[in-house]
């Protein structure tokens, strides 16, 4: 009996002490799986990781589990195997057509501003081309240009131009694709290494090659049946 | 509650006491206001430095763009036409540009303005032709009605000249490259 005549006053000593036990080991643990979390990083088959220790670069992991000092050590990963697209001369839409359970539809919006161009013998050249490109290194992707994908689309602009300059416009139209194309994607990567960007140029592609006069009736058409055909999907929207 | 207020102090003056100078980026020790010791850093590391007094600001070292506006300029024949650039620059004396141009819209006003006076002066001198194709395509029979004098390649190359020492000198930018962007007739 005696056992249960605890004062309250030791009673509230013993819960304290509890307590503090109980504080201090839940600390200790939430410590531990925090630096076990922030200990480790994966990196996925299409990545790799830039490492940055104490802000200097490190080292460059591929794909796999990878550990990492937390506090000090810091990732970025980077999609290196995925190669993108910049159109040039037109963008690629999708257009929702929701009423009719329809999948989206791609079509192409035409950018004057860049397709136009004029050939050496100063006529008038409407050029839509696709240059494709992906991350050769991560590290001079990330910390030697501010915006690579400007660099990009700066330097294509002028390299077609220039190519497309350098040419009559039935040497640009009809004969000589392959030749122009290869040189462009020649003049962009001798820039783009230039700023060390850590870009490759995949491949440049030409997609349409036109005099601009008589294709702008052909594109006021298609304006045209653009605008008819949302027209028509407003209504029918009306009558559901 | 004096040991906390004794931590938190020791705290605060340790991390002020150093910086991590982060890939991309050069850092600048000011001392009451004025650059000290051996900065501007450019080298990512792990820096020491005096708690509090001393501030460290940074600046970005990685090649910077610059896109310019269509500009309206005469050629040599009179005929009017639209000359689009654009630039790639970074700075290298960061305490001078610091001193001249305090930000980095300043900095692309200025190159705008040193940029754009080198094109019009030197697209001024030739004729229209010379912007859009290269010299030393002789051999090209279709476009042998005309005799280029230096073509775009070079023009470009001056203006670069140009517009690279004006603003090496005096705002501690370095031009990486100038390019003609676009080239077209004023009314389409």
């Amino acid at each position: 009996m005696n056992d249960l005549k605890i004062s309250p006053r030791e009673e509230l000593e013993n819960f304290k002490k509890g307590l503090k036990k109980i504080v201090n080991s839940t600390f200790f643990i939430i410590l531990a799986i925090f630096a076990s979390y922030t200990s480790y990083y994966i990196v996925d088959t299409d990545e790799e990781a830039v490492v940055i220790r104490l802000g200097k670069y490190y080292k460059t992991e591929t794909a796999g589990l990878h550990f990492k000092l937390p506090y000090l050590d810091q990732i970025q990963k980077i999609k290196k195997s995925i190669i993108s697209n910049e159109e040039f001369g037109f963008r690629t839409i999708m257009i929702e057509n929701k009423n009719l359970e329809m999948p989206p539809h791609k079509t192409t919006e035409k950018r004057f501003k860049e397709a136009l161009m004029l050939s050496g013998d100063m006529k008038i050249v409407d050029v839509e081309w696709v240059v494709q490109y992906k991350v050769s290194n991560p590290f001079d992707y990330l910390f030697k240009t501010k915006s690579p994908i400007t660099n990009i689309r700066a330097v294509s602009e002028s390299a077609m131009r220039r190519i497309v300059g350098n040419r009559s416009f039935s040497q640009v139209s009809a004969t000589n694709r392959e030749e122009i194309v290869q040189d462009v994607q020649k003049i962009i990567q001798e820039n783009l290494d230039r700023y060390s960007s850590g870009v490759q140029i995949v491949s440049v592609k030409l997609q349409s090659v036109n005099s601009y006069f008589s294709f702008a009736p052909a594109l006021e058409k298609q304006n045209k049946a653009l605008e008819s055909m949302k027209k028509s999907i407003s209504t029918e929207e009306l009558k559901i | 509650m004096k040991k906390i207020i004794f931590l938190l102090a020791l705290f605060f003056s340790l991390r002020s006491s150093y910086y991590i100078l982060p890939e991309g980026k050069l850092a600048i020790i000011t001392q009451f206001g004025r650059p000290v010791g051996e900065s501007p850093h450019y080298n990512p590391c792990f820096y020491l430095k005096l708690p509090f007094i001393q501030v460290v600001s940074f600046l970005d070292k990685r090649i910077l763009d610059w896109d310019g506006t269509p500009k309206l300029i005469p050629t040599k024949e009179n005929e009017n036409i639209l000359v689009d650039t654009t630039a790639r620059w970074k700075i290298i004396d960061a305490l001078k540009y610091l001193k001249t141009l305090e930000n980095q819209d300043k900095a692309l006003e200025a190159i705008e303005r040193v940029v754009d006076a080198a094109t019009r002066n030197v697209v001024l001198k030739y004729n229209r032709i010379e912007t859009i194709r290269d010299l030393g395509d002789e051999n090209n029979k279709e476009l042998s009605d005309v005799q280029l004098k230096v073509g775009r390649e070079k023009l470009t190359e001056m203006i670069f000249e140009i517009a690279s020492k004006e603003l090496k000198s005096e705002f501690g930018i370095e031009l990486i490259d100038v390019q003609l962007k676009r080239i077209f007739f004023e009314n389409v």
